[in-house]
């Protein structure tokens, strides 16, 4: 039985088709799969989906899982493909209107303040929900998880120019998007 | 700069949900996940409809045959009863007819028709024709019943015909009639019949080629 242990030894345990070692490997990293899984669907059922998606794919695929990369580049191209393969659904916009009450209702709290804060939230996550898949992929992968390029570049399967290349371009374009909002604030980002 | 910090803010990482162990574990780990599933299903569905169409085309061929047949019935009986058109075989044996027509055709006449002939008086044979329509042989037994002409047309098909159905020892079966000539179609296991005659009255005398006894009475059989 595997309570504790190396990432290797688990793995081999999960490849011997323990139950505990599955369960292990997935507390270690579900925090990982499920917030890459949010922040790029942008609506928690869909992440929820997207997140058992990659575990069920984890523990059908580990088998075949020979340690050529490591297992964390591994399971980030698991997710990223279930992330990719997950047909888009429709962003929710309840969440914001329930966060806009709640700051209303905030007692002692400066209110236009709260909505501004709130309004940029929003036109962010609205931004980056709005570029393409492959583009969204890579900001949630350096900004959600805070990956180097190289890291990236092994899990997309690209070189490093190419990740620095791409992520200047959805630079340039969340900027362009998220300018005019900038600007009505005074320029200072609340 | 600040969109960088924006974005590190924004999309920061969450914790998963505490349910997120029991979906999965709902879903009988391990099994076997495919991306190429739906791949399976598209092949199995594309299959599924292909064989549908198939079917479905077959039969309606099958089922289109009926009224080619009795406009085909009605023609042989026009020429029959003037006599502008003649018989591959001339016959009054029933058991020469049906050897000649299953050589020909591939038909069986499984029709009492050693019943008909001159001892029975009101049925005569006349002979029989094979014709070839759409690439189908369709055997024609011409006779005459109570001093009509009438004309039996046999076919191989693995369907029955359309129109309005039956049910009985012919399985399915439809009444119509020409302007000349009363039809009776029907199947009787691989094989449809359409029979026309030129009493348009009554079908009776069509229909005793084999539904007559040695005594001259009609019976059901």
């Amino acid at each position: 039985m595997v309570l504790e242990g190396s990432e290797q030894g688990l793995i081999e345990g999960c490849q011997r088709g323990e139950r505990e070692a599955f369960r292990v490997l997935f507390e270690r990293h579900k925090d990982k799969v499920y917030s890459i899984a949010l922040r790029y669907a942008g609506d928690g059922t869909v992440a929820m989906d997207i997140a058992q998606e990659t575990f069920l794919r984890l523990f059908s695929r580990i088998r075949s899982f020979r340690g050529d990369s490591s297992f964390e580049s591994w399971l980030y191209r698991l997710v990223v493909n279930s992330c990719l393969d997950h047909k888009r659904k429709a962003r929710r916009l309840m969440p914001l209107v329930d966060e806009l009450l709640d700051i209303l209702q905030a007692p002692g709290a400066s209110a236009m303040e709260d909505i501004m804060r709130s309004e940029l939230n929003s036109r962010v996550r609205l931004a980056v929900g709005a570029l393409p898949a492959k583009q969204r992929i890579l900001i949630v992968l350096r900004y959600t998880q805070g990956l180097s390029y190289d890291q990236i570049a092994e899990i997309l399967g690209c070189s490093n120019g190419t990740v620095a290349s791409r992520l200047n371009r959805v630079h340039k374009v969340l900027e362009r998007r998220l300018s005019s909002l900038v600007e009505s604030t005074g320029g200072n980002r609340v | 700069m600040w969109l960088e910090t924006e974005l590190v803010h924004q999309l920061a990482p969450v914790t998963a949900p505490g349910c997120l162990w029991n979906r999965i574990q709902e879903q009988e780990v391990p099994r076997h996940s495919s991306s190429f599933r739906p791949a399976w299903w598209l092949v199995l569905a594309g299959l599924l409809m292909t064989v549908c169409g198939v079917i479905g085309w077959h039969i309606s061929r099958a089922s289109d045959r009926a009224p080619d047949m009795e406009k085909l019935a009605q023609r042989e009986l026009k020429g029959l009863a003037s006599g502008s058109i003649g018989l591959n075989l001339y016959s009054e044996n029933a058991t020469k007819i049906r050897t000649w027509v299953k050589t020909k055709a591939n038909v069986d006449i499984d029709v009492p028709i050693e019943r008909s002939g001159p001892m029975h008086g009101s049925v005569q044979l006349l002979g029989a024709s094979l014709i070839r329509q759409h690439g189908l042989a369709i055997a024609s037994v011409a006779y005459r019943a109570d001093n009509q002409v009438a004309t039996l047309l046999v076919a191989r098909t693995p369907s029955a015909s359309s129109g309005n159905t039956g049910i009985s020892k012919h399985l399915s079966w439809r009444i119509g009639s020409g302007k000349s000539a009363r039809l009776f179609s029907w199947s009787m296991g691989d094989q449809v019949y359409t029979l026309a005659s030129s009493d348009t009255s009554t079908p009776r005398g069509a229909c005793i080629l084999c539904h007559l006894d040695a005594h001259g009475q009609t019976i059901l059989n």
